[in-house]
């Protein structure tokens, strides 16, 4: 039998959304030194990085605060967030300087840096470029989890004209070395549990016989490839990274806390409608437990997809939030649809303040989250001003309370807004965080190499 | 800095802009500069053709003289070798061949990724995520749980299966299971190491055969050799350029194409014992295959994706316009669809085209009452009746799935259901609007929707774009987001005659529907989408002479779909590869 620790659990209560929560915390001491200062392996204390999407844009003037620096006051789409803004920062005015436009896409691949190339579909097709932000932090601390890093989404919908390539399928695409290995994403939280936390339930160990099957999956992946071109082979390769992945993960020692339970959501439609709140909530809980248990320290957080066929249900949208989007910056339904997403990442960040980590602080104090859309107007599918939120302290790497930094005050123009720096300088100030040799994130002409320092401590 | 931003009015494909033109069509100012960085291979390049490649080589379909697939096919090239994982439809009914209908049920295989389309083509090109590896074990040990639970089904595929059952039969699931699994006999090395971990696995279960065995089940499961489909080929012995399909290898393509699993041992056999070698060979299998009920199964599994069914219970409608519209009412919309294509295919084996022109339809009470006809009386039950003749409807562009998926929540979208028949009826590739051109198409309380996108439309450089779209769409402005009947769009009579240059003119949806029935595009645009959606293949121009080549076959059948299916198996372009990609 697989030798399974299991410690006391304590529940702290909170409020998130109006709903009463119960966060299930492991008690972790035996992760710490005597001091409660390093992990007990004499590592430092892990630092977590999540990315986290929205879709479909703001409207300029009512997302980005009227005031900048450290005296700023949230906007109108901004105040779901009023519970946790000490620890948000708000960057404005950037530009995603990709060369490549199609609508949409360029807004997806920018978000991590680099420009899409068009994809073999034709049309709406784009393939992304990368590796990733949260691939590239996954990189700089590998091997320090048993899972290298978990990719959700919440809506389920998906665009009905024809978005493709793999730009539309992941937020995060993992470079294996022969080529770009898109992480698409999950979308039922009792996937998720299984993914993170069914490893560990203690059962009998027959793990020398799983690996024994690994080996001889290997072998005949190994097997097809010399018959096979370029494309395919990069797919065994992509096959046999998942089969490494899934023999560290079985290999791990378990973690010292207990596993919380399986989440009741499915997210499966009622009457045609998405649980958007209920996933969303039921998500973020699961990575913030994995997340304090140091079962992994990535994760990337989609929203919905762009150009979804989305309906928010909870706010009576009554119209596809895309859609929405192309009746303007006036237009109701979208303004709320904008307020709408604000607020789930709030409840996110809420259920992360609410969490806490191993020394007693919160996993807000103790993480990284970087989060933005595909376009600032949604109508013009404009890439100038980029709205940006870094969430977290990053155990005391980012400014605290956070500031506005604006590269320029807004024109008044909405569907030809102005812009100025780069958006990815953002990217490079989140991953010298984990690792701080690094030089440059990014490609093409959305390659930074100079990070945004001001919303650093 | 500010990026100067074309200013095109707005309107409805996609809700986003007005900038869309054809390949053919090179209309100033609309999105040129998306046609020349596209990279579109699906348009190919030196063809100056229209929007497809299909029609790259200025053939229309219409080319006297029929197929050339008994001799050589100019231009020829077939789609690439290479592998193709399952999807889960043919992983789970290769499941349900090899183990039954338990162990299919266990199966949990990680979710399809559709490209081009169709999810077919994404199991061909997309590399797998890092989780799915492990989302193969839990499901390949659910399957093995599901059959150490009720080891008839594979005892009759390995007789000497038993709870006491002793260490040699290990040796004989890798060999008669395993064949079945792999599709090739197994070396004595793969059945070494097979046996190899059913015994660590009797070892580690103090000796109680089944708990090797389970472990067995999951090595094979998990295996690339199952999981991945290889095309690889052999140097043609008829001396093309191009790579034949071994025998298994194109019994699995026949098997998957006309059964949607993996080859029975029947077929393998034959296959290996050179009975599908020749064309008439071929066929007379195919022949055999097409006339199984698997193959209604297959075909419906390819018109439910290609028709955009599968999602109709999702159709965001709001529920105030529409108080209509429920998941189960979408549900049925997609079994209407369905029994029009079978009645077609398998009951009268009538002119495909028949689905754009048929002057009948199945309904229930409930879709009854959705198109305003008498309820049949039959409750849920469908039962066949003719449209009602002042409603001018004609096959699948009048039904409710295709009014209803091609539609926003709240109003029609000309410009959608206008664009799915250029790009999935005809296979004509439009090209998707300039990124800078912004839509505000603005409610209106006394503007037909048609006045409405006709009055946008007179910006620069738009009206060109959309001519080849919304037209098309103003012939279904009879019908509501759900399919209703209607004649007045905020108090306006609808106007729903229209012309298209190469499509021709039409008073309302029923004549548009009998142009498109008669256009000989309609017929080399299923073989296109075939290839696709079955084969996984993504094509680019140079397969364009293929598929041509079996439009005109199809055409010469009468456009049968059932003899297509026999004639596509004995192409070259379904018995040939190109290098493995």
């Amino acid at each position: 039998m697989r030798n399974l620790k299991l410690s006391r659990r304590r529940m702290l209560r909170g409020v998130v959304a109006g709903s009463s929560v119960a966060v299930g915390l492991p008690i972790l001491e035996a992760m710490l030194n005597t001091h409660g200062t390093a992990l007990a392996s004499g590592d430092d204390l892990p630092l977590r990085f999540m990315t986290w999407y929205w879709a479909d844009g703001i409207v300029i003037d009512r997302w980005e605060p009227q005031q900048v620096g450290s005296d700023w006051e949230l906007s109108e789409q901004l105040q779901p967030l009023a519970t946790v803004k000490d620890y948000v920062s708000v960057v404005s005015g950037m530009q995603n300087r990709a060369t490549n436009l199609t609508t949409h896409h360029e807004g997806m691949s920018g978000f991590n840096g680099f420009d899409f190339s068009f994809a073999g579909g034709g049309g709406l097709s784009t393939d992304a470029g990368g590796p990733t932000i949260d691939q590239r932090i996954a990189d700089a601390i590998e091997g320090r989890t048993p899972v290298r890093g978990v990719h959700v989404r919440v809506s389920k919908r998906e665009s009905t004209d024809g978005d493709g390539g793999t730009t539309y399928i992941a937020m995060s695409h993992r470079d294996t070395g022969g080529g770009l290995v898109p992480q698409t994403p999950q979308t039922n939280p009792q996937e998720v549990w299984q993914l993170l936390f069914g490893e560990f339930v203690p059962k009998p160990d027959d793990s020398s016989l799983r690996t024994s099957i690994l080996d001889y999956v290997r072998e005949d992946a190994n097997a097809l490839r010399n018959d096979l071109g370029q494309v395919d082979r990069q797919r065994v390769d992509a096959h046999l990274e998942g089969i490494f992945e899934l023999e560290q993960k079985i290999l791990a020692t378990p973690p010292t806390c207990s596993l919380p339970d399986l989440p009741t959501e499915t997210n499966t439609d009622t009457g045609g409608i998405e649980p958007l709140s209920a996933t969303n909530e039921a998500m973020a809980r699961l990575i913030a437990y994995a997340f304090v248990c140091d079962i992994t320290r990535v994760a990337s957080f989609q929203l919905k997809r762009f150009v979804s066929s989305t309906v928010f249900d909870e706010i009576d949208a009554g119209e596809i939030h895309h859609s929405a989007s192309h009746q303007g910056p006036g237009n109701a339904v979208y303004q709320a649809g904008v307020t709408y997403q604000m607020q789930k990442f709030a409840d996110l960040l809420e259920i992360f303040a609410q969490t806490q980590d191993l020394n007693g602080e919160s996993l807000l104090d103790t993480s990284i989250i970087y989060a933005t859309s595909d376009c600032s107007t949604g109508a013009s599918h404009s890439v100038e001003r980029q709205p940006i939120l870094l969430a977290g302290r990053g155990r005391g790497y980012l400014t605290h309370p956070g500031i506005h930094y604006q590269t320029e005050p807004f024109n008044g123009n909405h569907n030809n807004p102005n812009a100025s720096e780069n958006m990815s300088d953002v990217l490079l100030t989140c991953l010298r965080a984990f690792d701080p040799e690094a030089t440059s994130v990014g490609g093409g002409a959305l390659r930074s190499s100079t990070p945004l320092t001001d919303v650093v401590a | 800095m500010v990026k100067q931003r074309t200013l095109c009015a707005p309107i409805g494909w996609r809700y986003r802009a007005l900038a869309i033109l054809s390949g053919v069509l090179a209309l100033a100012g609309c999105g040129d500069d998306v046609a020349a960085t596209s990279g579109d291979t699906e348009t190919g390049s030196g063809s100056g053709g229209t929007a497809d490649s299909s029609m790259a080589d200025g053939t229309d379909g219409t080319t006297e003289g029929g197929s050339q697939s008994d001799g050589q096919i100019e231009g020829f090239m077939p789609g690439a070798g290479g592998m193709r994982k399952l999807t889960v439809r043919e992983y789970r009914a290769s499941v349900d061949l090899m183990l039954g209908p338990a162990a299919a049920a266990a199966a949990i295989p990680p979710a399809d990724i559709g490209q081009d389309g169709f999810d077919a083509v994404g199991a061909s090109i997309l590399p797998l995520a890092a989780d799915s590896v492990e989302l193969y074990e839990r499901s390949a040990a659910a399957v093995a749980d599901a059959v150490i639970s009720d080891l008839g089904p594979l005892q009759a595929l390995v007789p000497c299966v038993s709870a006491n059952a002793d260490a040699a039969c290990y040796r004989e699931v890798a060999t008669s299971l395993g064949r079945l699994a792999y599709r090739h006999t197994l070396s004595t090395a793969e059945v070494d190491s097979l046996a190899n971990i059913a015994a660590q696995g009797q070892r580690w279960g103090a000796g109680a055969f089944l708990t090797g065995l389970r472990y067995e089940l999951m090595a094979i499961l998990q295996a690339p050799s199952f999981l991945y489909v290889q095309e690889i080929g052999e140097p043609d012995p008829e001396g093309s350029e191009f790579r034949r399909l071994t025998a298994s290898e194109l019994a699995t393509r026949m098997s998957l194409f006309l059964t949607g699993h993996t080859p029975t041992l029947e077929l393998l056999d034959a296959a290996e014992a050179g009975m599908l070698d020749t064309s008439a060979q071929i066929r007379a299998q195919a022949e055999l295959m097409v006339g199984n009920p698997e193959a209604r199964t297959a075909m419906e599994s390819f018109f439910g994706e290609a028709l955009r069914l599968r999602r109709l219970a999702e159709a965001p409608k709001n529920a105030e316009i529409f108080p209509q519209f429920s998941p189960e009412l979408g549900e049925m919309m997609k079994d209407e669809t369905l029994l029009l294509v079978a009645d077609i295919i398998w009951n009268r084996d009538a002119d495909y085209r028949t689905l754009f022109d048929a002057d009948y339809t199945f309904v229930n009470d409930p879709l009854a009452a959705l198109y305003g006809m008498d309820p049949p009386g039959t409750g849920s039950m469908f039962t066949q009746v003719q449209w009602p003749e002042q409603q001018h409807r004609a096959g699948y562009t009048s039904q409710a799935s295709f009014l209803t998926w091609q539609s926003g929540p709240r109003r029609n979208s000309p410009t959608k259901r206008g664009l799915y028949v250029q790009e999935r009826i005809l296979c004509q590739r439009i090209q998707p609007p300039d990124p800078d051109a912004e839509l505000e198409l603005p409610d209106s309380e006394d503007l037909t929707l048609k006045e409405l996108l006709e009055m946008h439309l007179d910006n620069d450089g738009c009206r060109g774009c959309h001519a080849l779209t919304d037209p098309i769409g103003f012939a279904f402005e009879s019908y509501t987001a759900i399919g209703a009947f209607r004649t007045t769009d905020n108090g306006k009579p609808v106007e729903t005659d229209g012309e298209i240059a190469d499509i021709g003119a039409w008073n309302n949806a029923k004549e548009l529907g009998e142009i498109l029935a008669q256009d000989p595009r309609t017929g080399t645009c299923l073989v296109r989408n075939l290839v696709k959606g079955t084969l996984g293949q993504r094509l680019t121009a140079e397969h364009t002479p293929g598929i041509d080549d079996l439009g005109l076959v199809f055409a010469d059948s009468g456009y049968r779909v059932q003899a297509l299916l026999v004639d596509m198996t004995a192409h070259p372009l379904f018995r040939l590869v190109d290098e493995p990609k």
